[in-house]
């Protein structure tokens, strides 16, 4: 009740908001707003979560099993990706590529691991581990408090062709997110940060679209990743949420055991 | 609501992998056809490549300055004597001589007719089609020499030996084409990597086609052949818009206690990266390994690194860096649990190219390998080639890669630490001498066991 209340404040300060702007363009270019003017980050957070079902709908979900198609454009290359998600903490993921290339990644809560048909096994360490481990908390948009220092709204900016505000979520290890939430609908928009990993710091950016809803929560189901000079793009076909999860699902694998066990540089 | 969203923008780091992949495939893919402009009138072709050309040199190069150069007022120079040439030549004269204030190598436009003869577009002109007479060759001085014969290949049935002259593919003489290579080549890196890949191209063809070819055996006998063409060794593997093709994997000992393992492309990862696994595990406790990339063209760059993680057991090294648009990239080695820590010795040629030569070039660096054989290919960089609206190929590289020395490969290749040159004389007596001086300098290391 509290948050439908919060929530309710925000909207009706948006409306005044955004009803202002709208005065404010009929009569003039509009001046983009001051850090004073924009919302307050958690209040587009909140907003987010109304717009996508609510706090308690989204409490009532432990876990989702989503899988999709793979295809990075103009290469050639497609495939399919499974995402295996409970709650707190647990998360796996696997892409299999056409052409023998298959990527898992994992987290029990504690050790966040990666094996590829090219690498092989490795454990994440550093922001590396750190961001995958709150990649894999579940329901992070209830809980950024607990997996981020400060969120802040920074401005009012454009993705997709349509405002958004942005917010920047510092964790206390790593680098900062960027979110940008759709001014009007309240969805999440666009998401960019810069990915720490052993190849060095790659700026990323995805785009969120097709927003539809599945057992009462809206979703996105076209996701769009841009990485260095690539896109590759996601479209997930189907996503069951408090699906039952196969046992061992999220036990580490035997070569990630072997590494924990025996880290490199230490030939037998 | 991450629990829709978040949980599916998981998985970035694996994106990343996959773009970086994608990113250093080797340096001889042929990517798509620029839009064609409307008409075909050769001047309005003519500029429409030179507009392409630079437009791309602009938009993708790895340094967006170009260092320091200023394009536009290169364009404002250039343009108008484009548009004024008379003749295709004259307009391919100019767009060199655009590329040529670059100053880089790897950015060179090749005429159509030779663009087609060399096989590397996959259009018309290129013969191609998946069948192929089991022969390997290189050129040696002015001779196209024959390398390897497969077993079980039509070249094998034939009888053709390692060591035998290729005069003749179909009736034709192979002379002009290589001079037309060797021209076009002629202060590049690449020259061998060409010449071998524009004669494979005519040795090629739909399985079962006959195909006349004219030897010069060991005791200078001329030798006409009808070659049938037939499936290349190994097995296909298919990887986006790259074409079909064959990959094999070898391992045996020699000397009952070295390794030996070659292969013929960084492709099929599924099945090679399994192979080598295993190869090198079985080697655990052999007194070297020689790792065997002549010939090989490179491939999915991952793949090397992969390889890389089973001779380098401390983590944080890189054989190199990739200089992109946006950042550079580290070449990070991911040590596997139980690494190979003998000696290992890296056979590379004039046609090692790209993820071959980051490889071998990278663990040499590293202080892990010594190479043997002649100069790489020095085409490390993810180069493409397009072909113009006017049917010119178009080749340009769009990263800079930097060896774990800090050199760049590109343009100089990995100079062996022992040459090794290739002689005919050798092939037909049966001998490898690039094997034999690995072995030599392995057999001097008292390393136990």
């Amino acid at each position: 009740m509290k948050s439908m209340m919060c929530a309710a404040k925000f909207l009706i300060r948006l409306a005044a908001f955004t009803a202002a702007l709208g005065y404010a363009t009929a009569q003039e270019p509009a001046a983009p707003p001051t850090r004073q003017e924009l919302p307050k980050a958690e209040d587009v957070l909140n907003r987010y979560i109304e717009a996508t079902g609510g706090r308690a709908a989204q409490k009532n979900i432990r876990s989702q099993h989503s899988t999709g198609v793979v295809t990075v454009a103009g290469s050639g290359i497609s495939g399919t990706i499974a995402i295996f998600q409970s709650a707190p903490d647990k998360a796996y993921s696997v892409i299999s590529l056409q052409g023998g290339i298959k990527i898992e990644e994992g987290s029990d809560g504690q050790t966040a691991w990666e094996i590829s048909t090219l690498q092989g096994p490795r454990i994440k360490t550093g922001d590396e581990r750190a961001w995958a481990l709150r990649d894999a908390a579940f329901n992070p948009h209830l809980r950024w408090a607990e997996l981020y220092e400060s969120a802040e709204c920074t401005a009012l900016d454009t993705a997709q062709g349509r405002e958004c505000y942005r917010v920047v979520l510092t964790p206390r290890e790593g680098k900062p997110v960027h979110h940008c939430y759709d001014r009007e609908s309240g969805l999440l928009l666009m998401v960019s940060t810069i990915l720490v990993s052993p190849m060095g710091e790659i700026p990323t950016e995805t785009t969120l679209q097709d927003y539809r809803p599945v057992d009462g929560v809206v979703a996105p189901h076209a996701l769009t990743h841009r990485v260095l000079t690539q896109e590759i793009l996601v479209r997930i076909e189907r996503i069951l949420f408090n699906a039952e999860i196969p046992a061992g699902r999220y036990d580490l694998p035997q070569a990630v055991r072997e590494l924990l066990k025996n880290p490199p540089g230490r030939n037998p | 609501m991450k629990s829709a969203a978040g949980t599916i923008c998981r998985s970035w780091f694996t994106w990343t992998s996959i773009a970086v992949c994608l990113l250093i495939l080797s340096g001889a893919a042929a990517s798509g056809v620029p839009a064609q402009v409307p008409g075909n009138q050769t001047a309005e072709l003519d500029l429409a490549s030179f507009d392409h050309v630079w437009k791309t040199i602009r938009d993708k190069h790895w340094d967006p300055s170009l260092g320091g150069l200023d394009w536009n007022a290169v364009y404002a120079e250039l343009r108008p004597r484009a548009a004024q040439a008379t003749s295709s030549s004259e307009a391919r004269r100019v767009i060199r001589e655009m590329l040529a204030r670059l100053g880089l190598s790897h950015f060179a436009i090749i005429p159509a007719a030779v663009y087609g003869e060399m096989g590397i577009d996959g259009g018309d002109s290129a013969p191609g089609g998946g069948g192929t007479t089991g022969l390997d060759l290189r050129v040696i001085g002015d001779e196209v020499v024959v390398t390897s014969v497969d077993p079980d290949s039509p070249g094998a049935a034939a009888g053709v030996r390692p060591g035998w002259r290729i005069d003749r593919i179909q009736d034709r003489d192979l002379k002009p084409m290589l001079v037309q290579v060797r021209s076009l080549y002629a202060s590049s890196t690449q020259q061998q990597l060409q010449l071998r890949q524009a004669i494979q191209s005519r040795l090629s063809g739909p399985p079962g086609a006959k195909l006349r070819v004219t030897f010069t055996d060991g005791a200078g006998r001329i030798r006409d052949l009808d070659l049938f063409l037939a499936k290349p060794r190994g097995h296909l593997a298919r990887f986006g818009n790259v074409a079909p093709f064959h990959v094999w994997f070898e391992s045996r000992r020699l000397d009952q206690r070295f390794g030996y393992l070659a292969f013929n492309a960084f492709m099929d990862p599924e099945n090679l990266m399994r192979e080598f696994e295993d190869a090198v595990r079985e080697c655990f406790t052999c007194d070297g390994i020689l790792l065997d990339l002549r010939g090989n063209p490179g491939g999915i760059g991952g793949m090397g690194l992969g390889m890389a993680g089973w001779f380098i057991d401390t983590p944080g090294r890189s054989l190199g860096t990739m200089i992109t648009r946006q950042v550079p990239l580290n070449f990070a080695v991911n040590p596997r649990a139980r690494t190979f820590d003998g000696p290992l010795a890296i056979l590379v040629d004039g046609c090692s190219a790209s993820t071959a030569e980051v490889l071998a070039g990278g663990l040499r660096d590293l202080g892990r390998a010594k190479v043997f054989g002649s100069r790489t290919a020095g085409a490390a960089l993810p180069s493409v080639f397009e072909k113009l609206p006017n049917g010119d190929g178009f080749q340009y590289a769009i990263a800079n890669y930097v060896s774990a020395d800090g050199k760049p490969l590109e343009g100089a290749g990995v100079q062996p630490d022992v040459e090794v040159p290739l002689t005919r004389a050798g092939l037909l007596a049966g001998r490898d001498p690039v094997i034999e001086a690995a072995l030599e300098w392995m057999k001097t290391l008292t390393i136990p066991r």
